[in-house]
């Protein structure tokens, strides 16, 4: 009975496994450019991806078929990344002018993170954005890229970010403002 | 002191409205907004060019051409409660010692189907191991159980 039952369970795990390799296969290329856009740094993008699709795995039950993959990743990779940002503590609060006369705190990333990839900066001709997406909050980073690099709706990215439109709607004006500040602050800013 | 309450009110919209997100009475009531106050379309105008910008980013690919592979083999279950995740402890308990004294007995004939199958990578009794985990990362739930395989050595 004991052995019926783990060969039960070994055998639901290799039905799986190879229709998530083949998932993981067709999304990998796609979900590093988001790990890149949200971490800027090739190593933290791979960590990420890693995490995201271990996570991905273990829950694959979880998994409803019918739904876009990418869309069930992303919300995994967004998890992943927020935990990962406060566990390392490279948050603090600063004042930029346009939060506080919100009256909501801002945040900048503490440069203790190994620099934006050089190499790679070079060929993406915008080295200032990059680094601007590195200084932001981690929430309005995550909604700005999946509103402006990945093209989602509203309601995907309140689907993927577990929260509401309304939410949404905000984090994604304020991470804009949020960058533009950076920006003009750090003279990348072009009006 | 009307213009300035249009502009504390439509200002926070002006993403939503470049987004399309907003519904037909909103979006008519910020375009009539911008249509004469230069502040905020002068805002709306930045938006967009910082939206451009985002857009025009080229796609990053990884060093590596090949796909990731997947090399670790756990399942987990979703939240069932104490009682079974109890059971669940004691079915694991029992398969391990079953597997302990499947492998350990006196080979004298052919092996059982049930050694053939302890033999094999999903039964490696040196492998097996059952442990209860921390809290489910996506939804919350606690997973009752987990088992690990090894791999190929």
């Amino acid at each position: 009975m004991f052995a019926d039952l783990v060969r039960g369970l070994a055998r639901s795990r290799e039905d799986r496994k190879p229709l998530f390799e083949r998932l993981m296969g067709q999304s990998y290329r796609h979900a590093y450019n988001m790990a890149y856009r949200l971490t800027s740094n090739a190593t933290e993008a791979e960590d990420l991806l890693q995490e995201t699709y271990l996570r991905a795995f273990r829950f694959f039950h979880r998994y409803d078929e019918n739904l876009p993959f990418n869309s069930w990743l992303y919300r995994i990779m967004t998890n992943v990344h927020i935990d990962m940002a406060r566990k390392r503590g490279r948050l603090k609060t600063v004042s930029f002018e346009a939060g506080a006369a919100e009256g909501g705190r801002t945040w900048e990333a503490v440069d203790d993170a190994p620099a934006v990839d050089s190499q790679v900066l070079e060929s993406t001709l915008d080295e200032p954005l990059q680094l601007g997406l590195k200084a932001m909050t981690a929430e309005f980073r995550t909604a700005v890229v999946l509103s402006d690099i990945e093209g989602l709706a509203y309601d995907e990215i309140a689907e993927i970010m577990e929260t509401s439109i309304g939410t949404v709607r905000s984090r994604i004006h304020r991470g804009r403002k949020q960058l533009r500040a950076y920006l003009e602050q750090h003279g990348g800013y072009v009006a | 002191m009307w213009r300035k309450m249009d502009c504390r009110r439509v200002e926070p919209l002006l993403s939503a409205y470049l987004d399309h997100e907003l519904a037909g009475a909103e979006s008519l009531e910020v375009r009539r907004h911008l249509s004469h106050c230069s502040h905020c379309q002068r805002e709306a105008d930045s938006i967009r060019d910082l939206k451009s910008r985002l857009a025009a980013f080229p796609s990053i690919g990884p060093a590596a051409e090949l796909p990731p592979t997947l090399d670790a083999d756990t399942v987990y279950w979703p939240k069932t409660g104490l009682r079974n995740a109890l059971l669940g402890l004691g079915l694991a308990v029992a398969s391990m010692l079953v597997t302990f004294a499947v492998v350990n007995r006196p080979v004298r004939h052919e092996p059982t189907e049930l050694a053939k199958t302890a033999n094999s990578r999903s039964l490696d009794a040196a492998a097996d191991r059952a442990y209860v985990t921390s809290a489910d990362p996506v939804s919350g739930g606690v997973p009752v159980l987990s088992v690990g395989y090894s791999g190929d050595r």
